[in-house]
């Protein structure tokens, strides 16, 4: 959260007295990235310049330029996750103000709205009637958008017949029957690639 | 100091023409080890069999016999496994000698009833029989459920928000049977894996086998080829967690009474500084489902999935980064090479957040919901 | 539909929390009559081992006329075995060999190639580097 850059432990024999070097008070300084000597941009990478830098011994919030993805550590952790009483929650609200300006910039993924709630309880015995009666025509997708809800939805409320799904898992099987060996395998590949999305 | 055990006579005092004769004069006199176990536990009917040298033996394995079962401490004190092990593990004094050799019997080594006819085939050579009150196993129960009780709420205390399974996994991580094995391993408690014959013979002092693990472990299998196929409670890890939590139990007996936290520090010490990352046992099905649930149960704002950086996304190596919001609070972070994956992973992330959460000091205990349920 | 578990073992730390001396026995093996084990006679008649006994109470020791050259056995908490050949050496060598066997961890001793010094179970704290995680204001353009 808040680091003590390298100046501190190099320059802490030099100064006795600590409390001129942190800063209690003010506001803490913000490092955008790491000070250099020579351009931050072009010489990045250049140890030397880094080591050299002029910058004065102090504490410097320097935020990690890295994801956050899987990191339980507590600075990571968004403040709306925290009791009312934890003595971390002003902090992590102060520190994450960039938060706001990339939530108004970024654009969104699929954003479906707020849920509506039309549907009446006839429609779903419509639904679960339909899907009874023809599932060739009536299939999910078609339901789907004859109601104005999500596939899913549709999956909630109603299940196709016995049938139905043998006959469907026959013809996947069918056509996995002709995938080659290469394509199987890669298939399988990709499951256990998706299972490691969800986990840290 | 008692530590230091001179034991020059390892090999036979007499020369080596000697001892093999002895040897060859016993193996003649006698039909088989077994024979001679079976002989002194149950009658002494077979006086055929006795010769001098057979008495001698006789006399050894009824002494060790008697040792096992009823522990002098200053016995005890001669052994120099033992007594290492006690200053190793920096018991206090309190803790006698003769209760730590106790937690080291274990009752597999025992004679099994069912194993009374002899054609069944088992050998025990390295053990003896021991009476029921002198084994380690009641100490055996008290101490898995005293390391239960205090892991789980320690893990509880950290970890308020751990979904039950992951809890269970977490205490397992730290106390199960191969776990808590590797602990006495690395206490170093050592087998006793030489027969009593062999000890005999080598005039081993009795005490020598109380510092060491004893429990049923078959000889057949490495030396005859012969492998005896023997339940899980006979193996050599079971037997090694079983001492491991026998000598916790043991310690809250001992100290309870004058210092109530010391068991519960040991265990601090030696099985909860071990390093476990409980954001590794996570496994989810439907994170962005499981999100959205969590929010509404703790009255956030629906969650939001927004991009928030990008590369190369015609290229055949995209990197999408995507955030998930709640109002303008980002809860998570994921990235990916597809926006599903950098989608689902942000979910997963805002999801460990939430479970993986610490409280700090000063805080009043965190009341918890319970696991999402979708 | 809910949090599936994926099982995991805690690793051991020695020194966080309590600390288990890992070299848990030493064996001295000598033999009365060779000249080559005059310094452990030297060493086990003198009050040394004693003093080390003392002031190692957690090591067991253990002692063993056998002919041939002499030797010291460490045994180790990692189940692991270290000997050293002490022929020929007098006291004071004999002793800092033993010291040598005592102060090991019984790990197997190896050369660390360069930037190879730190081993953690830890996680890095600061993460690792991300180009699209840098201030845009310190980005780098191409």
């Amino acid at each position: 959260m808040i680091s003590f850059t390298r100046k501190i432990s190099i320059s802490a024999l030099r100064y006795k007295d600590l409390s001129k070097i942190v800063n209690v008070n003010g506001k803490i300084t913000e490092l955008k990235g790491t000070p250099n000597l020579y351009n931050p941009k072009s010489s990045a990478s250049n140890y030397r310049g880094v080591l050299r830098a002029k910058i004065d011994p102090g504490t410097y919030y320097y935020p990690s330029q890295s994801s956050s993805t899987g990191s339980i550590n507590s600075e990571t952790f968004p403040s709306a996750f925290l009791p009312k009483d934890d003595p971390r929650k002003q902090i992590l609200t102060d520190l994450r103000a960039n938060d706001k300006v990339q939530s108004q910039l970024a654009p969104e993924l699929h954003n479906k709205g707020e849920k509506t709630y039309h549907l009446e309880p006839k429609d779903i015995t419509e639904i679960i009637a339909l899907r009874k009666q023809d599932p060739e025509k009536y299939t999910r997708k078609v339901l789907a958008k004859k109601y104005g809800v999500s596939p899913l939805f549709i999956s909630l409320v109603s299940s196709a017949s016995e049938e139905r799904k043998n006959e469907m898992s026959r013809r996947l099987n069918e056509i996995q029957q002709r995938w080659h060996a290469k394509r199987k395998v890669a298939r399988e590949d990709r499951k256990k690639r998706k299972e490691l999305w969800y986990r840290a | 100091m008692s530590q230091l055990a001179l034991l020059s006579s390892r090999v036979l005092r007499s020369s080596r023409v000697a001892a093999a004769s002895r040897r060859a004069t016993l193996t003649a006199s006698l039909t088989c080890t077994r024979g001679i176990n079976w002989s002194s536990v149950k009658s002494q009917k077979q006086e055929i069999l006795s010769t001098p040298e057979l008495n001698k033996y006789k006399e050894y394995y009824a002494n060790l016999q008697h040792v096992i079962n009823s522990v002098p401490n200053e016995l005890a004190a001669k052994s120099p496994s033992l007594v290492t092990l006690h200053r190793r593990l920096q018991l206090p004094d309190s803790f006698e000698l003769s209760t730590l050799a106790r937690c080291l019997t274990c009752r597999s080594s025992q004679l099994p009833v069912d194993l009374n006819t002899l054609s069944v085939g088992a050998a025990l050579p390295t053990t003896t029989p021991t009476s029921d009150f002198q084994d380690n196993h009641g100490l055996n129960i008290f101490g898995k459920n005293l390391l239960t009780y205090y892991v789980t709420q320690q893990l509880l205390a950290k970890y308020p928000r751990l979904p039950t399974v992951v809890l269970n996994a977490a205490v397992d991580a730290y106390i199960s049977q191969n776990v808590l094995a590797s602990i006495g391993m690395s206490w170093g408690i050592e087998v006793e894996n030489s027969s009593i014959l062999k000890r005999y013979l080598k005039e081993e002092p009795v005490q020598l086998t109380l510092g060491r693990l004893r429990f049923f472990n078959n000889t057949l299998g490495h030396e005859d080829g012969v492998k005896l196929i023997t339940s899980h409670n006979f193996s050599k890890e079971a037997a090694y967690a079983l001492a491991v939590r026998s000598i916790i139990g043991a310690l809250w007996a001992y100290t309870h009474e004058t210092n109530p936290e010391f068991a519960f520090k040991f265990i601090d010490d030696h099985i909860l500084s071990r390093k476990l990352d409980v954001s590794r046992m996570f496994q989810f099905e439907q994170p962005t489902r499981e999100l959205a649930v969590l929010c509404r149960r703790e009255g956030l704002e629906r969650p939001i999935s927004k991009l928030l950086a990008e590369s190369g996304r015609l290229s055949k190596a995209p990197v999408f980064i995507v955030g998930v919001f709640s109002g303008d609070e980002k809860l998570g972070e994921g990235f990916g090479s597809s926006l599903k994956e950098a989608k689902a992973r942000a979910a997963t992330d805002a999801l460990m957040k939430w479970y993986c959460y610490e409280p700090v000091g000063g805080q009043s205990p965190v009341v918890d919901h319970g696991a999402v349920i979708v | 539909m809910v949090v599936k578990v994926l099982k995991q073992s805690s690793i051991a730390r020695n020194g966080v929390g309590a600390f288990i001396f890992p070299c848990k026995k030493i064996t001295l093996q000598y033999c009365n009559w060779g000249g080559s084990s005059q310094g452990v006679r030297d060493f086990l008649t003198s009050k040394r081992l004693n003093l080390i006994a003392q002031k190692y109470p957690f090591i067991q020791f253990e002692v063993v006329k056998k002919s041939g050259h002499p030797l010291i056995r460490g045994h180790y908490t990692n189940g692991k075995e270290k000997v050293i050949c002490v022929r020929n050496l007098n006291i004071d060598h004999v002793e800092n060999k033993l010291k040598l066997l005592k102060d090991s961890s019984g790990e197997q001793l190896r050369d660390r190639v360069k930037n190879d010094y730190v081993e953690t179970l830890n996680s890095s704290v600061r993460g690792v580097w991300s180009p699209m995680h840098v201030d845009p204001s310190m980005r780098h353009r191409v």
